[in-house]
């Protein structure tokens, strides 16, 4: 593989998944600010007779805390859902609603709506239908095609599968549509 | 395609989502009835209680700082370092934008092309489109070699096909006039933030 090759591939897997930046930062900044504080409070009890009375109060609070059952149970359930949601964070792929492929020339990286769009424009212009009656959704290997018809009018199921294809193929994108037509229909 | 090392937040995000269901279960031991939960929190009491003992005789050996204990110093000491290691963490998330995208340096001389001549190269043919929103050009270091990723943000029932076209003719003219084949990474960006309120639809 070339170096524009490797660069490419590289841009496309971190542009198509969730950095975990924010979350990352949020956490870390947390952690920081509850260590200064720690921190700042044990010199100063160390220092004056001010700071040891504080601390002794925290100390004290902490270890009525501590004995509180109420308290313990709701410290552990937070403590457990944050945990979870960190872990899942953590583990989780974190895909974004976008694809990307290599053209000859650059990297291409396409939003999931922005497809998701042209293949309802498309499906819309192909069944006579107007764009609103269209709604797409890009799962990640598959775009679901709902069709609302217009009442006692039947529509091209086969049309608007081949209309969504060569929308999706025209930008070298495949995924294979599942077309639905709602049973209740409109009014033209 | 900023130079963030993404694998330290998902390993900071890992140790303290497992430290807080360490937490959690720590408290729930502590208020749960039952034999079971009885019998290990005597047990956590037990290795609390060694540890601590452990700790005091050891700390008994150290001198004492400024009015602090020998323990209370090794703690601050080791809360400064991984407050350090934090403040790294925060300041080195980001970054890896240049504003240099080409340098070509001669016997006579060296040559430098700023990303705002690539702006101008790829995005003037794009912006003259009545179906593109907007067009931005960002330039960005990738495993040490200069990258551009151009955003487009077409509007709604917008002919992708023909902008993909006008882009790769204007990835080219940019390559031409560089000298150097950039990677370009070209984004069909969906409509965020302020391009919201604009309408979604042309009027022609």
């Amino acid at each position: 593989m070339t170096s524009e090759g490797n660069v490419y591939r590289r841009v496309l897997r971190r542009e198509t998944h969730a950095s975990r930046t924010a979350p990352a930062v949020v956490v870390a900044a947390v952690l920081l600010l509850a260590i200064l504080a720690g921190g700042g409070l044990t010199v100063w009890a160390g220092l004056d007779a001010g700071g040891r009375d504080l601390a002794g109060r925290v100390g004290a609070v902490l270890e009525d805390a501590v004995r509180n059952p109420v308290v313990l149970s709701v410290t552990a359930a937070v403590a457990a859902l944050i945990g979870i949601v960190l872990l899942g964070l953590a583990l989780s792929p974190g895909r974004r609603a976008r694809r990307g492929r290599a053209t000859g020339r650059a990297a291409l990286l396409v939003d999931d709506g922005v497809l998701a769009d042209a293949v309802a424009a498309a499906v819309a212009a192909r069944c006579g239908l107007a764009r609103r009656q269209v709604v797409v959704t890009m799962a990640r290997r598959r775009a679901d095609v709902r069709i609302r018809p217009i009442s006692g009018v039947a529509v091209d199921e086969h049309g608007a599968k081949e209309a969504a294809v060569s929308a999706l193929s025209a930008l070298g994108f495949s995924a294979p549509p599942a077309v639905t037509i709602l049973p209740q229909g409109v009014l033209s | 395609m900023n130079a963030t090392n993404r694998i330290a937040n998902r390993i900071l995000l890992f140790v303290v989502g497992l430290g807080l269901l360490a937490v959690a279960a720590a408290a729930l031991l502590a208020v749960l009835p039952m034999p079971l939960a009885r019998d290990a929190r005597r047990v956590l009491d037990d290795v609390l209680r060694q540890t601590q003992t452990t700790l005091d005789a050891w700390g008994e050996g150290l001198p004492h700082l400024g009015g602090l204990p020998g323990t209370a110093v090794l703690a601050l000491a080791a809360g400064v370092v991984v407050a350090v290691l934090l403040l790294v963490f925060l300041l080195s998330r980001g970054g890896g934008r240049t504003a240099e995208l080409v340098r070509d340096r001669t016997p006579a001389g060296t040559t430098t092309a700023d990303s705002s001549v690539a702006e101008a190269v790829l995005t003037t043919p794009l912006r003259e489109r009545a179906d593109v929103l907007s067009s931005t050009v960002q330039a960005f270091r990738v495993r040490r070699v200069p990258a551009v990723r151009l955003a487009v943000v077409p509007r709604s029932g917008a002919g992708l096909a023909e902008i993909l076209a006008d882009a790769d003719e204007a990835i080219e003219d940019w390559r031409a006039l560089a000298g150097t084949p950039t990677p370009v990474l070209l984004h069909l960006a969906d409509r965020s933030g302020f391009e919201r309120l604009r309408s979604a639809s042309r009027v022609r």
